[in-house]
């Protein structure tokens, strides 16, 4: 039996050797199908994953008056820009609240070679949290101390060549080529953080002194310095964490409706599940028009087979002649279309694992989207579909070809 | 000897089915006026969205200050029923998501009363909000679908505030709920 199916697969394979040309393209046309359906799926899963590991065990993100997606995509996100500033006095009334465990303030707007700036101060470092509740640990260094010190994330360390202790110039504006540059307050980097997989890797961080030192000049900078209790005018946003999440309502309410100045509240994992709620139509058109190019790339298969099938009446006559029956034809064209359909998927996924590792830099970096290597779950099952399909629908030319063998025998008509 | 290992084996395997049945049995299925200390919400009150007549909707007379904030701030008491702590429920209610797992999965939520805590009507006091964690990550549908939320049951209590005293739930499964 074994010997049998060896026989069937290297008749196959010498078959299909003969026709090279055909079997290639076929294979060809079943490997981008596979792979474009194992991408799409990857990559959505993967954004997902991403945006979800950004931002963990924080509560409330409070800013200006604006949408929760906006809010969400520019505090955390660090994707558009604010709407507009919120008052230090509202800032530290919300701080102040009895439901409120800790609060992080930020402050945004200004960029170090196209990297944006975060003012903010130490509780960053002690309560921002990443994927599954990890704190923010350093590599390098410590967090800034001066008013001229800055922090850095792994990315920007690395793609700058940046060390501990290198004096840089932070620009106003968010551009790589801002014109307005504020050469005369360097910041000297104190600390460089572990690799998160998040936007803080691409941020440089500063205290909020220092954020309005870069706006200040002359005499009001040197007061930004001396002031011991200085305080900021404003800044842009800021995350809270409860003390008990069950007066996350009360609290985001009462931000909401605030006296003094309009505020929005917004729960991070509901502003998420909103944005999967928006790409999530968009994801599922892709799946769908991705699943509709396998098929079409089994419907080549099934076409190639067929045309092949007259051709091939002369082989199938000498295989006959030396002993075939016709049901050892009908198994050599499903097992061919198997074959091809099986390596075609296959090498359409490696295909896939080659792109992630050549794109998975840029990704990272430009959309901050970490992409994962190796087979997943859901390779298998397009293995497996693509498989399937095609040994299905080859069950038609296989058919073509039993019937064929036991009519033509040995006389064909060509 | 060996019939009497096999009453044995009988006997362990029964215990182990009528056990398993009286777990199940011992889920209690609550509302959420159970949540509350005395048995529901004085004054409760559904949000009005508007469904009434357009002519009710134009009238100022309805509009009149003191109708309105009787109806923002319904007395609520506040505490939780002590008796329900560490038993085995099933709630149904709202998801409001706080910790995702990506690939739509959700690990820590607020399970409501009412979706998303609808902004006209106050938000729920804590004795209405039950802060759900699960061991493994589950698909959510979406905010707008209520759920079935089943596992064990915990009072808390944050400082002698009897005011912010809520629930929080170990949840080991999420069902979808059918109308």
């Amino acid at each position: 039996m074994l010997h049998e199916i060896g026989n069937t697969f290297s008749l196959v394979y010498k078959s299909l050797m003969n026709r090279r040309a055909t079997a290639v393209l076929t294979l060809a046309s079943i490997a981008v199908s596979a792979a474009l359906l194992s991408v799409v799926d990857r990559v959505r899963t993967d954004a997902q994953t991403s945006f979800a590991n950004t931002i963990s065990g924080t509560d409330l993100i409070v800013g200006a008056r604006s949408g929760d997606l906006n809010l969400l995509l520019y505090s955390v996100f660090r994707i558009g820009n604010p709407t507009n500033n919120i008052a230090w006095d509202s800032y530290q009334e919300v701080d102040a609240r009895p439901e409120v465990d800790w609060t992080i303030p930020l402050s945004l707007g200004d960029a170090h070679k196209g990297y944006r700036v975060l003012g903010t101060d130490l509780r960053y470092f002690e309560h921002y949290q990443f994927a599954d509740q990890r704190p923010l640990t350093f590599a390098e260094g410590g967090p800034f101390i001066a008013p001229t010190d800055a922090v850095i994330g792994a990315e920007v360390a690395d793609k700058l060549e940046y060390e501990v202790g290198r004096q840089i110039v932070v620009s106003h504006g968010l551009t790589a080529t801002s014109f307005v540059t504020h050469d005369d307050n360097p910041f000297t980097i104190t600390g460089i953080l572990e690799r998160t997989g998040t936007p803080v890797d691409r941020t440089v961080h500063i205290s909020l002194r220092g954020m309005d030192l870069i706006h200040a000049n002359g005499g009001a900078a040197s007061a930004i310095v001396s002031d011991p209790g200085y305080e900021p005018e404003a800044i842009t946003a800021l995350l809270v964490g409860l003390a008990s999440k069950t007066a996350i309502f009360t609290l985001q309410r009462h931000i909401n409706e605030f006296e003094d100045e309009p505020l929005s509240a917004v729960i991070p994992g509901v502003a998420l599940q909103q944005l999967w709620g928006l790409i999530g139509v968009a994801e599922y058109a892709l799946l769908g028009v991705s699943a509709i190019v396998v098929l079409a790339g089994v419907l080549g298969l099934l076409a190639t087979l067929l045309v092949s099938l007259n051709e091939r009446r002369r082989e199938m006559s000498v295989l006959r002649s030396v002993g075939a029956r016709p049901g050892h034809v009908f198994a050599l064209l499903l097992s061919e279309a198997a074959m091809l359909a099986f390596f075609g998927a296959l090498s359409g996924l490696l295909f896939v694992q080659l792109c992630v590792l050549a794109a998975r830099e840029f990704a990272l970096s430009e959309f901050g989207i970490q992409l994962s290597v190796g087979l997943r779950a859901f390779d298998l099952y397009v293995l497996a579909g693509i498989l399937g399909i095609a040994v299905l629908v080859s069950t038609v030319p296989a058919w073509r070809a039993y019937r064929n063998s036991l009519a033509d025998g040995l006389t064909v008509r060509l | 000897m060996s019939n009497l290992n096999r009453a044995i084996g009988c006997c362990i395997a029964l215990s182990l089915i009528v056990g398993g049945l009286s777990f199940a049995s011992d889920v209690r299925e609550l509302t959420w006026d159970d949540l509350v200390p005395g048995g529901g919400l004085l004054q409760q009150q559904q949000p009005d969205h508007g469904t009434g007549g357009d002519e009710a909707f134009f009238d100022e007379e309805d509009w009149g200050d003191d109708s309105f904030e009787e109806f923002a701030t319904p007395v609520y008491p506040s505490g939780v029923v002590d008796e329900l702590d560490g038993i085995q429920a099933k709630l149904p209610g709202f998801i409001v998501p706080l910790e995702l797992a990506g690939e739509g999965k959700v690990k820590e939520f607020l399970l409501v009363p009412y979706f998303g805590a609808c902004i006209h009507y106050p938000p729920p006091p804590p004795n209405q909000i039950v802060y759900v964690t699960l061991d493994e990550p589950v698909e959510m549908e979406s905010l707008w679908a209520p759920i079935w939320a089943t596992g064990e049951l915990k009072t808390q209590f944050r400082g002698s505030d009897l005011g912010s005293a809520g629930y929080t739930m170990a949840a080991h499964k999420i069902e979808e709920y059918e109308y």
